[in-house]
């Protein structure tokens, strides 16, 4: 009896064992997660964005793999491959592809004894969209700013008067060029050193219109210095339509409108220069500046020119209030060239602005109140 | 008392001898190498920690990095406030490998931005088309800042050496996308830093920083305070914050007499065939004085800045006293 | 010594531009236009090297390669109106340049309209009503500076007041439809000046930080990279 109670004790001692190396080698992993291709919203159709979320325990998988493939012509090409390192958090990846309306597949796999297995696909096909909608009240605002230049323009186009209020400064353009007249010295003007896109480029040109005008009509020589090559087309434009308005299109020369340099620095040694060599009786700087704008303020005041500046680069304002003698300051620069011109377009510009400030400050001061007492609607949803 | 005579003698210092005051009084504490610690603004901190922020998610996710990328806006005419910072964030890129992408926004900075590149690489071993790689001229601006939105390398086909982007750098495969890429930071003199706010972070939602000179940099609070800009460095004394903070990471991280390690750096360095670095690997004596004083810049530029700040505060009260003077007599007679 | 050389040519350009503090003179005329020479010559490798090879000619090159004709032809096109800019040179074709240049203006100024509307007026108006979901006008804040008065609280309690009321009054400053006379224009005129001047103040004080970091990296480019290279090469 002791006998075969014993050989049972150890046939299942022997069978425990077994059991044991059973388990281990039969043990299957079952991996687990949540793979989500999402097509990225308010894009041109090329971006998406996948979420994996690891569903075993870390000590379970250590490891995954995702590849990502695009379909190009029926052909997939890898466009990513990584290892997701199993710390149970999602991990996110915004992702790209070149073209709109790309078919994209997400693989996931792990590694079992040396092999990578898949266990999960997903795809998507990348959709564009025709309207960003976080950014529908950027566009509301500019439709409704663009019909109220329309209205504002058409009403000036009219004849229907426009009240604009006279900005100090400008009075003195003409006693500037009747000074250098009389003193038998050239006019300077400088239409700023940015490209044809800025905005005080163009007000500055519109401006030069009026003082190429006023210098034809008094026979005074003006030079017109510029840093950009499509400034320069228009500046010779400009300067050429002013004097024939004013009857003196013998008095244009090409020549007095150069390209003085291409370089920041360059331009304003060249510019210093021309002023010491040529001792103008006014110096005009109305347009966009940077660091050049006092190396020229300086220069045209010690060779004894009145100036007169206008800027919207709120970093050279400071400059040109302390060294020059009369200065536009933001945006009277682009109620100057609406004023001086008296155009229907910029005259119906200026009010449109005018009106859309208002409406803005109103908004902004409503916003206000109801932000106080915790209502963020309008900050929420017009402007953010 | 004369007060016409102290009010003339007052309001007419001689422009020459104002220069030579000033030229001693800067030139004097960059003689004696004198160094100014500055205090750490907010606007600063903000760029450091979010490039610390880059760091640990790269720790965290070695295989889904992310990357910095610093456009050099600026010509060498304004290096004085703008070189510093681009050192200080490129050492500070490199000390904690991240993957760093350039390019040069104006044509003055191309090859400059390139050397600066090249030469703090050096400092720390990196591999260019791995770890650093510089696209060369992103003209027009637009384009630039559309392409990568998608992929840039539709509009930075070649690097600045002429390499298609496309086939030649593991760097450029991993790192084509705002999504890649953790802070876009734009270090200008001129008013590019805005147009990066506009389209990189008013289109796609990119975090953008700004090093910018001093002229620029009051432009530049209401985008921080409204949240468009990450942080702002301003002027030599943001470049001077931010070389402290890198300074104390690099003391910490590197833990010997920075001559001693560039000394060190390639002794046993044997260059490969293949992959050449963009840098001669080996420091001459001048290479090593100018690696070394580079790494304090802009204090040193703080110390004389400081001086001549007062003497400017001093000038400003004589001539207002001057001015005062002047209208009380005017007014007595 | 190649170093030494080329760093000694940077020093007397340096110098030869600082004489004009003196006077125009004959070195200051050379640096000027060396300066303005080197510039132009710059520019034309510039724009060959980085410009015509990388977005013209590469690109060109890629779309015939991969076959793409959309893409080839696009190129094209796009090259034959870049080449129309260059008949500004011709008087009788120069009516030409003027596609290129409407292309250029209308495209750029057009894609700028949403982007500067929403960065630069919409944003900015959101910051000037909440700063992080708080509102500017923070009674809670005005309350704690009165029950602890520090000059944190002070702070904490006048910055969001003084941020409001200094937009709208600049703001109102700028309006140019109302005449001088109308009584919102009248009593915000004066505080508008007191914002305006102040920030002109403290971007001028920047400025000026700007201008001596300029003059300090001459003095330190003579002083602490030039001489050291004098002293370690000559003596």
């Amino acid at each position: 009896m002791r006998k075969y109670i014993i050989l049972f004790l150890v046939s299942l001692l022997i069978f425990s064992v077994f059991a044991q190396e059973t388990n281990t080698s039969d043990k299957k992993i079952t991996p687990k997660a949540e793979l989500v291709l999402q097509d990225r919203a308010n894009d041109g159709g090329t971006g998406f964005t996948l979420t994996f979320k690891p569903q075993n325990k870390p000590e379970e998988l250590k490891t995954y793999f995702l590849r990502i493939y695009k379909e190009v012509n029926g052909e997939e090409i890898l466009i990513r491959e990584m290892k997701v390192n199993n710390s149970g958090q999602t991990v996110r990846m915004p992702m790209s592809v070149q073209k709109a309306n790309t078919n994209v597949i997400a693989r996931a796999y792990y590694q079992k004894d040396g092999e990578v297995i898949e266990f999960k696909e997903k795809s998507l096909s990348t959709k564009g969209e025709w309207v960003d909608s976080a950014r529908l009240s950027a566009f509301i605002a500019a439709i409704l700013f663009i019909s109220m230049i329309f209205i504002y323009v058409k009403k000036a186009r009219s004849g229907e008067e426009l009240f604009v209020r006279r900005i100090p400064g400008l009075g003195e353009i003409n006693d500037a060029i009747g000074r250098a007249t009389e003193m038998g010295k050239p006019v300077f003007y400088i239409p700023g050193t940015s490209t044809i896109r800025d905005v005080a480029t163009l007000a500055s040109l519109n401006i030069l219109r009026s003082v190429g005008r006023k210098a034809a009509e008094y026979t005074t020589p003006m030079k017109v210095l510029i840093q950009r090559p499509l400034v320069l087309g228009v500046a010779q434009e400009v300067v050429q339509e002013a004097y024939m308005s004013a009857g003196r299109p013998d008095l244009y020369n090409e020549d007095d409108v150069y390209l003085a340099a291409a370089g920041q620095f360059a331009f304003a040694s060249a510019a210093q220069g021309a002023m010491v060599r040529e001792k103008p009786g006014a110096v005009f700087l109305l347009g966009m500046f940077w660091a050049e704008s006092l190396l020229l303020a300086e220069t045209a005041n010690s060779v004894g020119a009145i100036q007169i500046a206008g800027t919207d680069a709120t970093s050279q304002i400071p400059f040109f209030i302390a060294a020059c003698d009369y200065t536009l300051i933001g945006e009277e620069l682009y109620a100057a060239s609406a004023y001086l011109s008296r155009e229907p377009k910029l005259l119906g510009t200026l009010k449109a602005q005018d009106y859309f400030k208002g409406l803005l400050l109103i908004i902004t001061i409503l916003a206000l109140f109801l932000d106080i007492v915790g209502v963020d609607i309008i900050v929420k949803y017009i402007l953010s | 008392m004369n007060l016409k005579k102290i009010s003339e003698f007052l309001l007419n210092f001689k422009k020459k001898y104002i220069y030579l005051v000033m030229f001693v009084l800067i030139s004097t504490p960059l003689i004696l190498k004198v160094t100014q610690e500055t205090y750490e603004t907010k606007e600063v901190k903000s760029i450091y920690q979010r490039v610390e922020e880059i760091y640990q998610h790269n720790k965290e996710n070695p295989e889904d990095k992310l990357a910095l990328f610093i456009s050099v806006d600026f010509a060498p005419s304004t290096k004085a406030e703008c070189d510093p910072m681009m050192n200080a964030m490129l050492r500070h890129a490199f000390l904690r490998d991240i993957p760093v992408l350039g390019w040069a926004g104006v044509p003055q900075g191309i090859d400059y931005g390139l050397e600066r590149f090249n030469t703090i690489a050096k400092e720390y071993n990196k591999k260019y088309g791995e770890d650093y790689i510089y696209l060369g001229y992103a003209y027009p601006f637009l384009q630039a800042a559309l392409a990568f939105g998608t992929d840039v390398r539709i509009f930075a086909s070649t690097d600045y050496y002429g390499k298609d982007t496309y086939d030649n750098y593991p760097i450029m495969e991993k790192f084509n996308n705002y999504n890649q890429l953790g802070l876009f930071t734009s270090i200008t003199g001129t008013s590019l830093a805005e147009g990066w706010i506009q389209y990189a972070n008013g289109l796609f939602n990119q975090d953008v920083a700004a090093g910018v000179t001093a002229v620029n940099a009051s432009r530049l609070y209401p985008f921080l305070q409204s949240g468009q800009l990450v942080g702002m460095m301003g002027g030599l004394k943001g470049a001077a914050e931010y070389e402290q903070m890198v300074e104390r990471l690099e003391k910490k991280e590197i833990k010997k007499d920075i001559k001693n390690y560039l000394s060190g750096l390639y002794k046993n360095y044997e260059a490969p065939e293949e992959n050449p670095r963009k840098y001669d690997t080996s420091y001459t004596k001048t290479e090593l004085l100018k690696s070394v004083n580079s790494r304090k810049m802009a204090r040193q530029g703080m110390a004389a800045q400081k001086i001549a700040h007062f003497y400017v505060i001093a000038l400003i009260i004589i001539a207002n006293i001057g001015y005062l003077l002047k209208k009380r007599y005017e007014s007595r007679r | 010594m190649g170093l030494l050389a080329w760093t000694t040519i940077g020093v007397i350009l340096t110098i030869a531009i600082f004489s004009f503090l003196i006077k125009d003179n004959p070195l200051y005329k050379f640096a000027e236009h060396l300066f303005v020479g080197v510039s132009v010559g710059y520019l034309l490798v510039v724009t060959f090297t980085q410009l015509f090879i990388p977005r013209v000619y590469q690109p060109t090159k890629n779309a015939f390669n991969s076959g793409d004709v959309f893409m080839s032809i696009w190129m094209i096109v796009g090259i034959i109106i870049g080449i129309l800019f260059l008949t500004r040179l011709t008087e009788k074709h120069n009516w030409l340049s003027r596609y290129p240049i409407s292309i250029t203006v209308g495209f750029y100024s057009g894609f700028a309209i949403m982007p500067s509307l929403y960065t630069r007026v919409l944003r900015q108006l959101g910051a000037t009503v909440s700063e992080d979901g708080v509102s500017m006008i923070n009674f809670q804040k005005i309350g704690l500076f009165f029950k602890n008065p520090s000059w944190a609280n002070l702070y904490e309690a006048t910055y969001g007041p003084l941020i409001v009321i200094g937009v709208l009054t600049v703001l109102i400053y700028f309006f140019f439809s109302f005449k001088n006379t109308n009584p919102v224009i009248k009593y915000t005129r004066k505080p508008a000046m007191v914002y305006m001047m102040v920030g002109f103040g403290a971007a001028f004080g920047y400025t000026f930080m700007a201008r001596i970091s300029l003059y300090v990296d001459r003095m330190n480019f003579i002083i602490n990279e030039w001489w050291p290279l004098v002293r370690v090469n000559l003596f």
